[in-house]
């Protein structure tokens, strides 16, 4: 009966273990991918605002080509 | 005891289960959500790149007797990537709040929805690209 409690009571132990276990690394791998998600968020702000000040900048920039081909 | 005993057991496993089981539903969710706002980001960078060479080309094709038609053509090419751009912003904005659901499946434990938001990041995916070959095909 004895023997039958130690090993139970180590069986169980191992079983909170792997709990344990578990749960850091699916914490670890849910921070690594939150991390990538702000990373690409960030990558898209970026893209974002490249892209309409390009719309801006060389927009104006063939604008004043075009004006100043036009002059006599 | 025996009956106990295997219930504790029983319970530590079904908890275990449930410590595993639950992050993947949410970090698909978020998988998705990075990939899709890298492909986005990635558009935004290979349109604008298109809309700066497609405009230095314009410019220094400029000739005296072709000023009209590059005129005509510059606002074309303008408006072209003007629609791009608003077509990207309202995916952008779309991405942007599906994103936000992985917390709030977190804190209200909505996993059935993830299956749902994780389709829908996959057709804003899909509409990206159409809005990248669209604009492709209009300043060819």
């Amino acid at each position: 009966m004895e023997a039958i409690l130690v090993a139970a009571f180590a069986l169980v132990g191992d079983v909170i273990m792997m709990i344990k276990d578990a749960k850091t690394a699916s914490t670890e791998k849910h921070a690594d991918i939150v991390g990538r998600l702000n990373a690409a968020r960030a990558k898209l702000a970026e893209a974002a605002d490249a892209a309409h000040q390009a719309l801006v900048e060389e927009s104006e920039a063939t604008r004043q080509a075009l004006d100043a081909a036009r002059k006599p | 005891m025996r009956d106990s005993f295997l219930v504790a057991v029983l319970g530590a496993c079904v908890a275990a289960l449930l410590f595993i089981g639950c992050a993947p539903g949410t970090d698909g969710l978020r998988q998705a959500c990075a990939n899709t706002s890298t492909l986005l980001a990635d558009t935004y960078g290979g349109t604008t790149a298109l809309y700066r060479a497609d405009q230095k080309a314009l410019r220094s094709s400029i000739k005296t007797d072709t000023i009209g038609a590059l005129t005509a053509r510059a606002a074309a090419h303008d408006q072209a990537f003007s629609s791009t751009l608003a077509i990207l912003d309202t995916k952008r904005e779309a991405v942007e709040v599906v994103c936000s659901y992985a917390d709030a499946i977190d804190a209200g434990g909505m996993k059935n929805k993830v299956a749902e938001l994780v389709a829908q990041v996959v057709q804003l995916a899909t509409d990206i690209a159409r809005a990248a070959a669209d604009f492709q095909k209009a300043v060819k």
